[in-house]
């Protein structure tokens, strides 16, 4: 009976992200066309972060009746307005089949990760347990800067269930990760898109980061939809949503500020090649998001541990070209892991061989290349100015890293390798 | 180390044939190149899920499925849930709690499943703090280990909670 209970709220949970993500799209009626599944769970989680981190600015412990009475609201507002959404729908069979092995093999067991414990699920509960963010929990587990919009959403849950039950958490990388596959399956491009989401779905890294205990409580599957979402929209053109994602994926890893960082850059060379309102509109709203990123970390009092050390001593000791060098050495050596990425990323730097005049060509790609490059330029130095040991460092993060860029790298090779694109 | 040693071992066949299929890319024909493209995509691909599949199946863990979602649970972590459950009602909020740091997932568990309770993670038991209330011992060996001045109150699992003598 009470796993039932708990069924129920997790269905109630993710119903009311996808919810709240329909009802911001409406609100501010970003969107062009009819919004779909994976930008509304991807604007969902962002949605049910801010609340709470509203709910702290001004003071207002969320409990379990709160948290009930805005999910089902919100939850009720969508199906009414949405009834046709649950009438049979054609629902490709692949995702199907994916969906009950990824909840077979990842419900199987609770999440037992490192970075889970040591500050993801640890914060989660104790944001759940103070009735919110603190100044005080907000110190409980180092490092204290990383952001919240992964712990939130499971403080969130933890609300819905009345209890800290951290193996639920893993409903929200599973749906993650069937948004991705969804992305790739609508996507306008029709020439071998089975193959490409057969790529992607094969991933075995990518699938491991859903049903390995080892890495379902991180948030690197997360950050990876996010920076997914936002490429996918460069190519549909939504430019308002590139700058929601990458604030949305900011807030959940800080790996994902040079992304928004250079958004910001495009955003503003792009509104003087177009000179429209809405180019502006783009502009201004990046430059919000980025300032609600600094705003919120201000608030609370909290730095970059990569930049709140003595960088002109680290700087002057470590020799430059050897320490890039070794990083790149790196990345070389972890694309060719095969037992992580099968194939991918081979066909990843054939697709950036082959047509690397199209990028130089297609408006699209010249927007989304630089912002992968400058996550991977910045990988790089990070790894110049960790703290820690640079190998140690590298042997310890780069797969997850490289994770990060991945489904938007295969997104782009998607594109480039396709002739009849509608880019 | 000579060229072609080099060569092979920073590029291996990943990079080699790499480098082949780009130059051959741009001899193939014109209305070659879409059939060239999908040959190597299905060969990705195909790669790629069976590289994915195969980590899946060896999975041993997708047995437990058949249990009882607290038995999958109590499984993976090592009986620390129903121990952590038990012991944070036997624990007040006001005492120092010393935990034997264990490898480092069982030690984080128990530490955030704790919160907000006062836990200082002991090296080793030969000189533990003066002001350790209660010690506990998670999933180390399977001795139940006589510990001076502290007395056994709870074991689940061999997971063990010490309160210092009464």
């Amino acid at each position: 009976m009470i796993v039932l209970l708990q069924i129920l709220a997790v269905i109630i949970f993710i119903l009311s992200i996808i919810s709240f993500g329909w009802l911001v799209i409406q609100l501010l009626k970003i969107s062009k066309d009819n919004c779909n599944f994976a930008q509304m769970w991807g604007i969902g989680l962002l949605s049910i972060a801010l609340i709470q981190l509203l709910f702290a600015l001004i003071h207002f412990e969320a409990t379990q009746y709160i948290v009930w009475a805005i999910s089902l609201s919100v939850t009720g507002l969508f199906i009414l307005k949405n009834k046709a959404i649950f009438r049979a729908k054609k629902i490709p069979l692949i995702i199907l089949l994916l969906a009950i092995l990824l909840i077979i093999t990842t419900l199987s067991h609770a999440p037992w990760g490192s970075d889970a414990y040591n500050f993801w699920l640890s914060k989660a509960r104790a944001f759940w347990l103070d009735g919110g963010v603190t100044h005080q929990n907000i110190y409980a587990y180092w490092p204290y800067d990383h952001p919240l919009l992964w712990p939130l959403n499971i403080t969130w849950l933890y609300h819905l269930l009345g209890k800290s039950e951290e193996f639920w958490s893993a409903v929200i990388p599973i749906v993650s990760f069937l948004a991705m596959v969804l992305i790739f399956t609508q996507d306008l491009v029709k020439n071998n898109k089975w193959l490409w989401t057969i790529l992607l779905v094969g991933t075995p890294f990518l699938m491991g980061n859903v049903y390995l205990g080892e890495y379902v409580g991180n948030a690197d599957i997360l950050v990876a939809l996010y920076l997914l979402l936002a490429i996918d929209s460069i190519y549909k053109k939504n430019y308002l949503f590139v700058g929601i994602f990458l604030f949305a994926g900011s807030l959940t890893k800080n790996d994902l500020l040079p992304a928004l960082c250079i958004w910001i850059i495009l955003s503003v060379l792009l509104a003087f090649k177009h000179r429209k309102k809405t180019s502006l509109m783009v502009v201004v709203s990046s430059v919000i998001f980025l300032t609600i990123i600094l705003s919120w970390k201000k608030i609370y009092g909290l730095s970059s541990r990569y930049v709140e050390q003595e960088l002109a001593i680290l700087l002057s000791q470590r020799p430059l070209v050897s320490n890039i060098k070794y990083s790149l050495m790196a990345f070389r050596e972890e694309f060719r892991q095969t037992y992580r990425w099968g194939l991918s990323w081979w066909i990843i730097l054939f697709a950036l061989i082959t047509r690397f005049k199209t990028i130089l060509i297609n408006p699209s790609h010249k927007l989304v290349f630089p912002i992968i490059l400058t996550q991977l330029i910045s990988y790089i130095v990070i790894y110049y100015v960790t703290p820690e040991d640079q190998a140690t460092h590298i042997a310890t993060s780069i797969y997850r890293l490289v994770l990060q860029i991945y489904p938007a790298a295969l997104l782009l090779s998607m594109r480039l390798l396709t002739k009849d694109n509608k880019i | 180390m000579g060229i072609g040693e080099k060569l092979l071992l920073y590029g291996g066949y990943f990079y080699l044939t790499l480098v082949l299929c780009s130059l051959l890319y741009f001899f193939v024909p014109l209305r070659l190149r879409l059939l060239f493209i999908k040959l190597i995509l299905f060969t990705c691909a195909f790669f790629t899920l069976v590289a994915g599949l195969k980590e899946i199946v060896y999975r041993q863990d997708i047995e437990q499925w058949y249990l009882p979602i607290p038995e999958r649970i109590q499984k993976t972590t090592l009986g620390l849930n129903d121990f952590t459950n038990e012991i944070n009602q036997k624990i007040p909020n006001d005492t120092k709690v010393c935990l034997k740091d264990s490898w480092d997932i069982p030690t984080k568990f128990i530490q955030q499943r704790l919160y907000p309770k006062n836990v200082t993670i002991v090296k080793d038991l030969i000189v533990l703090p003066r002001a350790c209330d209660y010690l506990i011992i998670p999933v180390i060996s399977h001795f139940v280990e006589n510990i001076p001045e502290f007395v056994l109150i709870e074991n689940i699992d061999n997971n063990l909670l010490y309160k210092r003598g009464l």
